[in-house]
């Protein structure tokens, strides 16, 4: 086994990868802001970013940015722990000269089973809002998610209903607010 | 992390990493070829270093160790699949699950589910069976799925000459989006969408299979719609008397339901069902009904019902019911549990096959009684429930029925 530097230089440079679409359309991504009850915290932000990454680089044309000067005019216009509103991601946008920007919060993620004759179900319960401001488009967009899918308990076996759920939800809002491009990679393929 | 952004390279971690730990260990210094690769993982949390400060980067590092490192990094979004891959049995052994590689590794995805029930039924009898079930789901594409589900049944009160061998197709049907519409089509199950059938006790009106298309449309104020054709054990006859088993007739139902505040929801449902004047009467069937989620472990429901039919015999007949939910058990979490109870008082011909383990349950004919049931997850994928049920026919002549039902359900 190689020495441990190498390794994770491997790892980082996966990453690397991402910054070289300089000629792509910026998208930032704010942090989510989870309101709900559900109990592995990590385990939703993680879902939110690695699926909101994933569908923007499944999009031609567009590519995640950040820099200390955006993270300055972030800090200055968003108040902590509540959506922008449509002004402040246009003044982002401005002095930026971002072209995508995306906030969400989650305000519940849970899930309940029945246990019938027929059959065994879960039913999902999630809700949260997502705004988004595409400078591209000039689009701005604050709307409600909300999924109350149902499924045979047993579909679910080895999977996470909840998670994958939200995961799907994300990707879903991320693509409308790149504008419902085309993809560029085989998404099946990706796993989704 | 305060209103600030994920550095664009380390999303891909979906970590943040604005700020880099200084130098973060001694044995690292600034011009080192793999110092930024080290610090930002540092930074993130991702690799520690040893407790006298060093990093010791020339040590040779087991695969267990190397599992550690990518668990973490997936842990905060990392996109490492090809790694996850080859680590996959060390991650697996560390109780990492690798969602993510599975659905790589393949878009068709195979899960069962057996069922053993025992119930002592009304007068004596009682009924003790195996149910197995196989369960198939493809990704058709990221927004499209199919699901079939193949069943077996066993009987252990038969012979046991090896005549239960059938495997069955019980379901086969497509879901997806289609723009903002949600859509399913094929064989599936059916559950009618009064307020009582978020108990186990399932839907009041229909609750089986059924060859269908739904579409369905809004989210805080939803129209679902369905069309299609009824499985063959219904109880269409008009009178309730029975079912027979060749009226599967056509149906057509349509249901609005919306957040009224909070903790409610109202439910308004129309059900059309005829079979074309083969056997059975057409009837119509109008649902309102509400749930009231008063906290996350507390939910009462109601609904009333009312039926139009050319049968002058059950004509007008109408019907209500009143049910609670009390927290509820998940497979995925032992020691999860769960209690629902309801009382209903239905006029024949409103329950077409609705969804309980009662006896004589998929006859239409009116009852009025009460059910209770409580489940718990004595393990993960292990669930057991026991109902019991007493009930008086409205206008059959056997009078009253009680069933006490009991199951075990494995899911893998």
């Amino acid at each position: 086994m190689k020495a441990k530097n190498i390794f994770l230089s491997v790892l980082a440079a996966g990453c690397l990868s991402v910054a070289c679409l300089a000629e792509a359309a910026s998208v930032a991504l704010l942090p989510l802001i989870d309101k709900s009850d559900y109990e592995n915290k990590e385990e939703l932000t993680a879902t939110y970013n690695a699926a909101a990454v994933r569908a923007i680089n499944n999009v031609e044309g567009f590519t995640l940015v950040d820099s200390d000067e955006l993270t300055a005019v972030l800090d200055k216009n968003l108040p902590e722990g509540t959506l922008p509103t449509e002004q402040a991601l246009k003044n982002i946008a401005a002095q930026t000269g971002v072209d995508v920007i995306f906030a969400m919060q989650l305000d519940n993620l849970s899930s309940d089973m029945t246990m019938g004759k027929i059959e065994d179900y879960l039913y999902l319960d999630l809700r949260g809002r997502v705004v988004y401001y595409n400078a591209l488009t000039g689009k701005f967009k604050s709307t409600s998610v909300r999924d109350d899918n149902k499924v045979p308990m047993a579909t679910m076996a080895r999977s996470n209903f909840e998670i994958e759920s939200f995961r799907d939800n994300v990707r879903r809002q991320m693509n409308k607010a790149l504008g419902n491009k085309k993809f560029k990679a085989d998404p099946v393929k990706f796993g989704w | 992390m305060k209103k600030s952004l994920v550095l664009a390279m380390a999303m891909a971690l979906g970590v943040t990493a604005s700020a880099y730990a200084a130098n973060p260990f001694s044995d690292v210094p600034a011009g080192h070829w793999a110092y930024d690769s080290i610090s930002k993982l540092a930074a993130a949390g991702v690799v520690e270093g040893y407790p006298d400060g060093s990093f010791k980067g020339e040590n040779l590092m087991t695969r267990y160790e190397m599992a550690q490192i990518v668990a973490k990094a997936m842990a905060k979004g990392a996109n490492v699949d090809a790694l996850a891959a080859e680590f996959a049995q060390e991650l697996d052994n560390l109780g990492v699950r690798v969602a993510a590689l599975e659905k790589k590794v393949d878009n068709v995805k195979i899960t069962g589910q057996v069922r053993y029930n025992y119930a002592k039924l009304n007068g004596g009898a009682d009924a003790d069976m195996l149910r197995t079930r196989l369960w198939i789901a493809g990704q058709v594409n990221e927004d499209w799925k199919y699901t079939a589900m193949l069943e077996n049944r066993q009987n252990f009160k038969s012979s046991n000459k090896g005549e239960e061998g059938d495997v069955r197709f019980q379901r086969a049907y497509v879901d997806g989006k289609l723009g903002g519409l949600k859509v399913r089509a094929g064989r599936s199950g059916f559950t009618s969408w009064n307020a009582l059938s978020a108990l186990s006790f399932g839907g009041e009106i229909y609750d089986t299979r059924a060859d269908y298309g739904q579409i369905q449309y809004g989210k805080d104020i939803q129209l679902t719609a369905a069309v299609g054709k009824l499985a063959d054990a219904t109880g269409m006859l008009g009178t309730g008397i029975g079912s027979d088993l060749s009226a599967g007739g056509d149906f057509w139902a349509v249901n609005v339901k919306g957040d009224l505040g909070k903790i409610a929801t109202l439910n308004v449902g129309y059900y059309d069902l005829n079979d074309g004047g083969k056997i059975a009467v057409d009837k119509e069937i109008i649902n309102v009904g509400l749930a009231l989620k008063l906290n996350k472990d507390f939910k009462f429901l109601a609904d009333w019902y009312k039926l139009n039919s050319d049968d002058d015999v059950i004509d007008g007949n109408q019907g209500w019911g009143l049910g609670v939910a009390i927290k509820g058990a998940k497979a995925a979490k032992p020691g999860s549990w769960g209690i629902n109870a309801k009382y209903i008082d239905i006029e024949d011909g409103i329950m077409v096959s609705n969804g309980w383990n009662h006896s004589d349950g998929s006859s239409s004919a009116g009852q009025k009684g009460w059910a209770v049931g409580g489940y718990y997850t004595i393990a993960k994928n292990i669930v057991a429930g026991v109902e019991y049920y007493s009930t008086e026919w409205k206008t059959k002549a056997d009078g009253h029925q009680e069933t006490l039902w009991s199951q075990l359900v494995f899911t893998f």
